[in-house]
């Protein structure tokens, strides 16, 4: 290997290094970048579950921390064609963690033998959550029309 | 007016006022630098360090061949400077009756101790950042920054690595001229 050649050599090993340098500093400060930033969930479905008689929550949390729901609140609007009134909620899951970059699945049972739910039925579920870089409180609501969010699903 | 004089005084300045803010860059990307930068930085000046002898060693048998190249004749100048770099670690007649060829295979091999060592550490440490990332050593934090330091350590590696390799194509290069040697025997 002449001087000449070495230094065409030495070249193309300097420019694979420092693209294996750069792209290793740019990765990792970009993860940690865009490891700071927090996602606000979002209800991507509802679905009613009949055997089990509960409302199913899929709850996507599309940022890259993990989030807390600390509190459900429930509220139901009955519509023509049932009979109830109102429903009581056997068992609301408090303190769930949704998982970062991923879809957690929450199901609002309704009290035992209390009828189904009807076409027209509409179940408001408000969340209330905090993410760890603050101690605020924000909330996210989400309206299901039992019958008519279901078929809008399915298009 | 003595100019060379005044030349070379522009020239310490210069230089100094470069060394300056050298350290003066470094000063600030230390200080700025994010932790993985740092394990960059910290690779980099700890094998810079390991290998200086080898770095200053090898540049120094490439710049003594250089000159003898260009100028294509061994004079006393460049023979003397072999012989005092060898002084204390060969016997002083072998010196003397050594060829310039044989004196700087003599330099040669006083530095291959420390190019074995200097790439066996090389190795271990390309060894343990890829047991790192395939995750063999177990789910680590430090992978990231192990690997930082692999990065860093590399960058010298590499200066070392050509550093060493223009030596020796400059030594198969003064080979191939097969010079004359002059005054063999050390005088004038």
């Amino acid at each position: 290997m002449n001087r000449v050649v070495l230094f065409f050599v030495s070249s193309i090993i300097a420019i694979m290094l420092g693209w294996g340098i750069g792209s290793y500093i740019t990765y990792n400060n970009t993860i940690e970048a865009v490891g700071k930033i927090p996602g606000s969930p979002i209800v991507i479905g509802a679905v009613y579950d009949k055997p089990t008689h509960a409302v199913v929550l899929s709850i996507m949390n599309p940022g890259t921390l993990p989030l807390t729901v600390k509190e459900e609140a429930f509220t139901f609007k009955p519509g023509k064609q049932s009979s109830q009134q109102a429903y009581t909620v056997e068992h609301i899951p408090v303190n769930i963690p949704l998982i970062p970059m991923g879809i957690t699945t929450v199901a609002i049972k309704l009290k035992k033998g209390t009828p189904e739910l009807k076409t027209g039925d509409i179940v408001k579920t408000t969340l209330k959550y905090v993410h760890p870089l603050s101690k605020d409180e924000y909330f996210v609501k989400h309206g299901y029309e039992y019958g008519v969010s279901d078929k809008k699903e399915g298009k | 007016m003595n100019y060379e004089k005044i030349t070379w005084f522009i020239f310490w300045l210069t230089f100094g006022f470069l060394i300056l803010m050298l350290f003066y860059g470094f000063s600030l990307l230390v200080l700025t630098a994010t932790s993985v930068e740092f394990a960059y930085l910290l690779g980099l000046v700890s094998f810079l360090i390991l290998g200086n002898r080898l770095l200053f060693g090898y540049g120094w048998i490439a710049n003594l061949l250089d000159n003898v190249i260009s100028f294509k004749q061994i004079t006393s100048e460049y023979r003397q400077k072999l012989e005092k770099k060898l002084k204390d670690k060969q016997p002083e007649e072998m010196i003397r009756e050594s060829s310039f060829k044989a004196l700087l295979i003599l330099v040669f091999k006083d530095l291959d101790y420390y190019r074995y060592a200097y790439y066996g550490v090389f190795l271990l440490l390309v060894l343990i950042t890829l047991m790192a990332k395939f995750n063999l050593l177990g789910e680590m934090v430090i992978g990231k920054y192990i690997e930082g330091v692999f990065w860093g350590s590399a960058t010298a590696v590499f200066f070392v690595w050509g550093l060493e390799q223009l030596a020796k194509a400059s030594f198969v290069e003064y080979n191939l001229l097969n010079l004359e040697e002059k005054n063999k025997n050390g005088g004038q």
